[in-house]
C-alpha cells in the first residue's frame, strides 16, 4: 500500500468515526472559558449570610435600641414577619429570615418571640399539657410575651442584560416597625452589585 | 478486504441513529389519553444527557406538570434554565461537528418561544402552587429573557401572551401599575404580531386596559383606548365585593419538525442536495371553550398560537440555517471529490453515501408544548360557584362539557384554573 493510499483510508476512516459520534449522546466536552459563569452569580447563602450579619449589626448601632432599653428597663422583644421576594431570582427568604434571627439573638440585646405559625404549634402543645400534664409541670396559656416591634423586608432587584454582559443589583430593605403605634424606628438597606461577563465560548 | 471492511462501517452507520423526536410516538399516545403520570414513566425510560438534553428537560417538565407535580416540575424546570445558561457562548468542537456532519451534533439551546414557555409554565406551576410572590419572579425573567432577546440579532421582538400574564400576575397581585405597563406591551406586541401569528388582541386584555387606565386615573388613555376598541363605557365605582376567575386551557400539541430534502445552487452554480427542518403541524379537533356558571358565558380567546409562533421562529433564522447548510453540503462534496481523485471511484462513492447519510435536518423541538392556549376571565361576586367548560370544535360544535367543580371566589382576588386537553375528553352520556 502507498503512503498516499494509506493517508486517504485514514482520512476516510477519521471521516466515518466523525459519522458514528454524530448519533452517539454524549459527545461534547464542555471547557469554562469564565469562571465567573460557574459561579452564576445568583444570590446564594453568602449574600444571604453577609447581608444579614451586616444588617444586624446596623440595625444594633442604632439610637431606637438604647433610647428603647433606657426608657422601658428591658430588652425590646421582636419578631421577624414577612420578607418579601421581589427579585428576579427564587431566593430561599427563610434561610435569610433564619440569619437574620440568630444574629438577632446572639446579639444579647434583643428578645424574640415566635412566629405566628410556630405560635401555632407552641399553643397546641400547651393546649395539650393543659390536658394531660401534672399541675406541677404545666405551662398555662395566656403568659405568652407580646412583641414590642415587626422586623419586615423586601428584596428587590434590578437586573440589566445585553449580548454577554449581565449586571445584577440587589437592594434588601429591612424596616422596623412598632406594633404599639405603628411607629417605624429603624431602616435598614444594603445593596449588592454583581457584574458578570459570559464568555463568547465554551 | 480493505474496500468491504469499508462497506461494512457504511452499512453500521445507516442503521444508526434515531433522533429524540422519533421515539416519542407512545409518549404523545399516552397524553392523547390523558395519562400523563404513564407518558412521564415512559420519557424517563431514556433520560438523555448529552446534547439533547435540554428537550429531555423540557418534556419532563410538563409532563410533571400535566401529572399534578408542580413542585418537582419546577425543579425540573429551573435544570432547564441553568442548562441553557451554560449553553451561552459557542462551542468550537460541536460547530466543527456542525460543519461536517449535521446539525444535531450540536447541543439543543432552544428556539426562543421556547425559552419563553419556560418561564411561562414555571409561573402557571408557581400560580397552581399559591406562590403568587414566587410566579412574580418568573414575571421579572421572561422579561428580562425579553429585553435580551430584544438586543441581539434573532429577530424575536415580543411575546404577547407572557406580557399578557406577567400583567394577570401583577394584578393578583394588587400591583395595578405594574399590571397596566404589562398589558400596555401585550397589547403593543398583539397588534405587532397579528399577521404573522393570527392572534388577535383578546376582547379581555382590551376591557383589562380600559379598567386599569380609568382606575388609575389616566384618563386621556382611556378615552384613547375607548376610541380604538370601541367598547361600552367601564363603570366609573365597580361592584364592590367582586372577585375574578381565570381560566387558561391548553389545548392540542406544538407542530412537530419534519426533515424536508431540497437542491440548492451553490455559489459556483453546482447544485448540492441539504435537509431543512420544516415544521408540520399537529391537527386538533377542539377550536374553542365555553367557561360557564349558571346562566353566564364567558367565551374562551386565543391569547397564544404556538403553532404559528414556532414556525414564524424557525423562518426568522432560515437564512443563517441555509447559509450554514450549504457551506457543509459543499464541504462534503470537496471531500468526496478529493477521495475519488486519489482512493478510487469506490472510495469516493463510499465517502458521498456517508456524506449523504449523516445529512440529515435538526428536527429537534419541544414537543409536549400545547398547540395553542386560550384564556378566559369572568368577574363573580364573592361566594362559591359551580363552573362548567364546555369544549367546542371547528365548527362550533358542542365536543362535550367538563365538570371544573366547585369554585369559591373571594373578593379582590384572582382565582386561576388550568386545564390542558390533546384531545377531547370522552363524551358524556346524556339520558
Amino acid at each position: 500500500m502507498t503512503y498516499k493510499n494509506k493517508m486517504i483510508n485514514m482520512a476516510l476512516v477519521a471521516f466515518l468515526a466523525l459519522g458514528f459520534t454524530a448519533c452517539k449522546t454524549t459527545t461534547v466536552e464542555r471547557v469554562d472559558t469564565d469562571s465567573v459563569q460557574d459561579l452564576s452569580g445568583n444570590w446564594n447563602d453568602t449574600d444571604s449570610r453577609l447581608v444579614s450579619s451586616r444588617m444586624v449589626t446596623d440595625m444594633m448601632s442604632r439610637k431606637w435600641l438604647t433610647s428603647y432599653q433606657v426608657k422601658n428597663g428591658k430588652n425590646p422583644v421582636l419578631i421577624v414577619g414577612a420578607v418579601r421576594n421581589l427579585s428576579h431570582e427564587h431566593i430561599n427568604t427563610r434561610t435569610f429570615i433564619a440569619d437574620l434571627e440568630r444574629e438577632l439573638i446572639n446579639s444579647g440585646e434583643i428578645d424574640f418571640v415566635a412566629s405566628s405559625t410556630e405560635r401555632q404549634e407552641i399553643r397546641g402543645e400547651r393546649s395539650d399539657q393543659a390536658e394531660n400534664a401534672s399541675m406541677g409541670t404545666q405551662n398555662v396559656a395566656g403568659e405568652e410575651t407580646g412583641a414590642d416591634f415587626m422586623l419586615k423586608g423586601e428584596i428587590n432587584t434590578i437586573f440589566d442584560a445585553a449580548a454577554d454582559t449581565k449586571v445584577k443589583y440587589y437592594q434588601v430593605d429591612l424596616t422596623l416597625i412598632s406594633l404599639k403605634d405603628n411607629r417605624k424606628v429603624w431602616l435598614g438597606q444594603k445593596k449588592i452589585k454583581k457584574v458578570l461577563e459570559t464568555g463568547r465560548f465554551r | 478486504m480493505r474496500k468491504l471492511y469499508v462497506v461494512g462501517l457504511v452499512v453500521l452507520f445507516l442503521s444508526g441513529c434515531v433522533s429524540y423526536s422519533s421515539s416519542f410516538q407512545r409518549i404523545e399516545q399516552l397524553l392523547a389519553q390523558q395519562k400523563p403520570q404513564q407518558a412521564l414513566l415512559e420519557l424517563e425510560k431514556h433520560p438523555a444527557t448529552g446534547t439533547d438534553k435540554l428537550l429531555y428537560l423540557m418534556d419532563k417538565a410538563m409532563l410533571q406538570r400535566l401529572s399534578g407535580l408542580y413542585k418537582e416540575s419546577n425543579t425540573t424546570f429551573e435544570e432547564a434554565k441553568k442548562h441553557i445558561e451554560s449553553l451561552r457562548g459557542t462551542s468550537l468542537l460541536e460547530q466543527a461537528g456542525a460543519l461536517t456532519i449535521n446539525d444535531s451534533t450540536m447541543s439543543y439551546e432552544g428556539e426562543d418561544y421556547e425559552q419563553v414557555a419556560i418561564h411561562i409554565y414555571a409561573a402557571l406551576n408557581y400560580i397552581a402552587l399559591g406562590l403568587l410572590d414566587e410566579a412574580r419572579v418568573e414575571a421579572l425573567q421572561v422579561d428580562l429573557l425579553l429585553k435580551t432577546m430584544a438586543t441581539d440579532e434573532s429577530g424575536f421582538v415580543e411575546h404577547a401572551f407572557s406580557r399578557y400574564l406577567t400583567g394577570l400576575i401583577y394584578e393578583a397581585g394588587g400591583e395595578l401599575d405594574n399590571a397596566l405597563i404589562a398589558y400596555r406591551k401585550a397589547y403593543q406586541a398583539y397588534e405587532k404580531s397579528e399577521n404573522t401569528l393570527q392572534v388577535t388582541t383578546p376582547v379581555y386584555l382590551k376591557k383589562d386596559l380600559l379598567r386599569l387606565t380609568k382606575k388609575l386615573g389616566l384618563l386621556n388613555e382611556y378615552v384613547d383606548f375607548q376610541k380604538k376598541f370601541a367598547l361600552a363605557d367601564v363603570p366609573a365605582q365597580k361592584a364592590k365585593n367582586m372577585g375574578e376567575v381565570v381560566l387558561l386551557l391548553h389545548i392540542g400539541l406544538a407542530p412537530i419538525k419534519r426533515s424536508q430534502s431540497l437542491f440548492v445552487n451553490a455559489d459556483d452554480g453546482v447544485p448540492v442536495r441539504i435537509s431543512m427542518p420544516v415544521y408540520q403541524s399537529r391537527p386538533s379537533v377542539i377550536m374553542g371553550a365555553k367557561l360557564m356558571v349558571g346562566d353566564v358565558v364567558a367565551k374562551a380567546e386565543l391569547v397564544d398560537n404556538i403553532d404559528a409562533n414556532a414556525k414564524a421562529s424557525l423562518e426568522s433564522h432560515k437564512g443563517e440555517m441555509m447559509a450554514r447548510l450549504i457551506a457543509r453540503a459543499v464541504a462534503k462534496a470537496a471531500i468526496a471529490n478529493q477521495v475519488g481523485n486519489q482512493g478510487g471511484d469506490l472510495a469516493g462513492f463510499l465517502v458521498d453515501v456517508v456524506a449523504m447519510a449523516t445529512e440529515t435536518a435538526d428536527t429537534r423541538s419541544w414537543l409536549t408544548l400545547p398547540k395553542s392556549i386560550l384564556l378566559s376571565r369572568l368577574q363573580l361576586k364573592a361566594g362559591v360557584y359551580p363552573l362548567q367548560l364546555e369544549l367546542v370544535g371547528r365548527h362550533g360544535q358542542s365536543l362535550g362539557m367538563v365538570d371544573l367543580g366547585e369554585v369559591e371566589v373571594q373578593k379582590g382576588k384572582i382565582f386561576f384554573i388550568e386545564k390542558m386537553y390533546i384531545s377531547p375528553p370522552l363524551p358524556q352520556v346524556v339520558m
